[in-house]
């Protein structure tokens, strides 16, 4: 993936396109706002990483400016301000995610290659399919090897969240975020708790597990 | 220097405010008494000033007319002069006449002044020879020649003059008179026709090089009079109220009255009028000297305790006179900033001493454990996580510590909207209950009411019920069941996480929602200590509250207003 960075801080800035160039993608950085939204309207990008203080065009503003001129390029929004109301404001100015500092590169990196991938996703597919695993959305049941898995509502949703992810890391983070609304990290490992019961359900009719722990990232759906 | 510079910045600034006071207290105050004294002046000159005007006017219309009637001015008075003749030893008409004007000029004068009736009288016998010889009143002797005794002499020619002056304005030919000449016989009938005394007039320019005569008044340039107020003309020493007729030719007329009884009262007026002035002032030094005093004072009290303010004593207070006016207003809101600076300082004081004790030993810990790695030769990656790990808590403590400050401050209103505090609890129930599951516990959901609305951060409230199961799988893990309950009155909602472990000592019951607060027990079971004290934060910006019994078990009780004053979110 071409990926565009614009941050301030060449500390994060350098450990972040290090990162990002060792996982196979091309990445560059900027470090005020006015060259990240000229770079962002002329540059061919999968993902835009807009810190959202910046010298210059804001990384809020940037947003706006480029969904205002019909730019759909997914960006990821990095900022010090974790508060909700910020995390609300860069969301509704059309940011696709938010993602609050201090954090770990793999957090980044989970969440550009989501980014990435959900663009290449067509809306209309109802039935995602992965090896013998099948979940249709219309009638938001699962199967796997043709047999019916029941799932609760809760289990469903997040089984279709790894099934759209499939074969990308998805951290614990994200799923709490994105499946459950919290924007906080729980004491408790309720994620590892969800994940194994999914994975009971899934495993039982057999030997060949799909959902894979990813050691100090998350999990990750495959072959 | 700032602390030199202030003071005498408020001092000099307080020293124009008194100086524009005084200034627009006499303007004021002199003004009102002015104007007091120039009615009373003008009502004391009005009635002079109305003969003026009419006297003016008169001679206006007569210069302007094509003849003059004196019979008017003069016929009611002619009359009254009876000249006794009874004496008279006359032989002949002209020894008559002469001995007649004798005795009228001796009348006149024994009474002191001139009389109108002697004056008119002496005109029409001619004796007065401002006439000129314009008519000679032979018709006169012709009669007295014809009466048959000298005894009827007197009636004879008292007759005549009245007959004479009944065909005066025949005779007169006041058309053909210029209007110098005009000029001169209207001021010599006036002043025959009145007290000398009373009447002022004036020729103007007051050179005397000036011929009135030859000056060549035509009665087309006399078209141009104005008629002009003029002020009070002191002439003699005496006072006279006049107006001036503007000749045309650059000369004038000035035509008044002498006012010498008015003059006292103008004069005193004049006297009132500077009285008035001075004071004004003094008043308006007084009083603005007060006034300045009193807002002196008072900025002088505000000054010296945002002085103390500067110095870090938040202690005192402004008091309030009780007035409601602006300086009230202001001390007011002074206190009221001062206690809001004093809360916030002491929830930045709370924060600093959190830090200072709660993370600097964790942040010890991960720098011990760094340089242990040094020692390391080749560090596995399970040397390194637990670091990691370390380094995650202590940005956990720390992003707790910062919310709960943001939420103190309160910005947070801005992101309320309303929403079911059911849906919050049914999904965070949903949420926990395989957690619970494993844990042995049976987690229960009593939703008494379909739909509890309130308003506020749906977020927030995820996090306090969140924080609470959390606690509950930490210190009561000894439950079989955790029962979250939601109920409502009228104008609360009541949500309840009740659970079945060993409680909380009463003593520390008051103490559970303090910052980094641990039960004696529980120092080293984890967690960062501020999950209750995010929870009361959270109750805290909701306008709730949040209580705590010791009830077979913990027995945690929140409440809030279903109807806060918030505004939604759009």
């Amino acid at each position: 993936m071409n990926i565009l960075l614009a941050e301030d801080d060449h500390e994060v800035s350098d450990y972040v396109i290090k990162g990002l160039r060792e996982a196979g993608h091309t990445a560059n950085a900027v470090d005020d706002g006015d060259t990240a939204l000229i770079e962002a309207t002329h540059g061919d990008f999968d993902v835009l990483i807009l810190d959202r203080m910046l010298p210059g065009t804001d990384g809020v503003s940037i947003v706006k400016a480029l969904r205002a001129m019909g730019n759909t390029t997914p960006v990821l929004i990095l900022s010090a301000l974790g508060e909700v109301d910020h995390r609300v404001e860069g969301l509704r100015a059309g940011s696709d995610d938010y993602l609050t500092k201090p954090f770990a590169f793999s957090e980044v990196l989970a969440r550009v290659e989501a980014l990435g991938r959900r663009r290449n996703v067509t809306e209309q597919d109802t039935t995602l399919r992965v090896a013998d695993l099948e979940l249709d959305k219309l009638t938001r049941t699962a199967r796997r090897g043709g047999e019916s898995i029941e799932l609760l509502p809760r289990e469903y949703a997040l089984l279709e969240f790894l099934m759209e992810h499939v074969g990308q890391v998805v951290t614990r983070t994200m799923l709490l975020e994105k499946l459950w609304g919290l924007n906080f990290d729980p004491q408790t490992n309720i994620v590892d708790v969800h994940i194994s019961r999914l994975r009971q359900k899934i495993n039982r009719q057999s030997d060949d597990a799909l959902i894979h722990t990813v050691r100090g990232m998350g999990y990750v759906l495959r072959d | 220097m700032s602390s030199a510079t202030k003071p005498s910045l408020l001092r000099s600034s307080s020293v124009r405010l008194a100086v524009l006071l005084v200034l627009v207290i006499w303007g004021v105050s002199a003004g009102i008494i002015i104007a007091i004294v120039a009615a009373s002046e003008r009502a004391l000159l009005a009635p002079l000033n109305d003969e003026v005007i009419g006297l003016t006017e008169f001679l206006t219309e007569q210069l302007r007319s094509d003849e003059l009637d004196l019979f008017e001015w003069y016929g009611d008075d002619i009359d009254t002069m009876f000249v006794d003749t009874g004496d008279l030893d006359a032989d002949s008409p002209t020894e008559f006449l002469t001995a007649y004007t004798e005795r009228l000029l001796e009348q006149q004068d024994e009474r002191g002044d001139p009389q109108r009736g002697t004056q008119e009288r002496l005109w029409l016998l001619e004796a007065s020879d401002t006439l000129g010889d314009v008519d000679r009143p032979l018709e006169l002797y012709l009669g007295l020649m014809r009466e048959e005794t000298p005894d009827r002499w007197h009636d004879a020619l008292s007759g005549r003059v009245l007959e004479r002056a009944d065909s005066w304005p025949d005779k007169w030919r006041w058309d053909r008179l210029d209007i110098s000449a005009r000029l001169e016989l209207l001021l010599s009938a006036l002043q025959g026709r009145t007290d000398d005394e009373d009447i002022c007039l004036r020729r103007l320019p007051l050179d005397d090089d000036l011929d009135w005569r030859n000056t060549g008044l035509a009665a087309a340039e006399f078209e141009a009079v104005e008629i002009t107020v003029s002020d009070v003309l002191e002439e003699d020493r005496r006072l006279c109220w006049t107006r001036t007729l503007s000749l045309g030719n650059g000369g004038a007329l000035q035509i008044g009255r002498f006012a010498d009884s008015t003059l006292v009262a103008v004069s005193t007026n004049r006297a009132y009028r500077t009285t008035g002035v001075v004071v004004g002032l003094l008043v308006a030094i007084v009083l603005g000297a007060l006034l300045g005093q009193r807002i002196y004072a008072r900025v002088r009290t505000i000054n010296a305790l945002t002085d103390q303010i500067r110095h870090g004593d938040l202690d005192h207070r402004l008091r309030l006179s009780g007035s409601g006016g602006d300086f009230d207003q202001l001390s007011a809101n002074i206190n009221a900033m001062l206690d809001k600076i004093v809360s916030l300082m002491s929830g930045v004081r709370q924060v600093s001493d959190n830090i200072a004790h709660d993370l600097r030993s964790p942040l010890t810990r991960l720098r011990n454990r760094i340089e242990h790695l040094q020692t390391i030769e080749q560090p596995t990656t399970d040397d390194i996580r637990p670091i990691a790990e370390q380094a995650d808590e202590v940005l956990a403590t720390f992003s707790s510590l910062l919310r709960i400050a943001q939420l103190e401050q309160g910005s947070q209103r801005q992101s309320f909207t309303t929403f079911d505090l059911g849906d919050v609890l049914r999904e965070v129930v949903d949420l926990y209950e395989p957690v619970f599951s494993d844990a042995g516990i049976q987690l229960l959901l009593d939703l008494q009411r379909d739909r509890v609305v309130v308003s506020g951060d749906s977020h927030l409230w995820t996090q306090v019920f969140t924080n609470l199961l959390e606690n509950s799988l930490r210190y009561a893990s000894e439950s079989t069941s955790v029962t979250v309950s939601l109920t409502a009155t009228r104008h609360h909602a009541i949500a309840v996480v009740h659970d079945q472990g060993p409680g909380v000592p009463d003593h520390a019951l008051p103490r559970l929602t303090e910052r980094f607060f641990r039960g004696d027990k529980h120092r080293e079971t984890g967690g960062t200590g501020l999950g209750l004290a995010l929870v009361a934060a959270i109750c805290r910006i909701h306008e709730g509250s949040v209580d705590f019994v010791n009830e077979g078990g913990l027995k945690v009780t929140l409440r809030l207003p279903r109807n806060t004053q918030a505004t939604p979110a759009n």
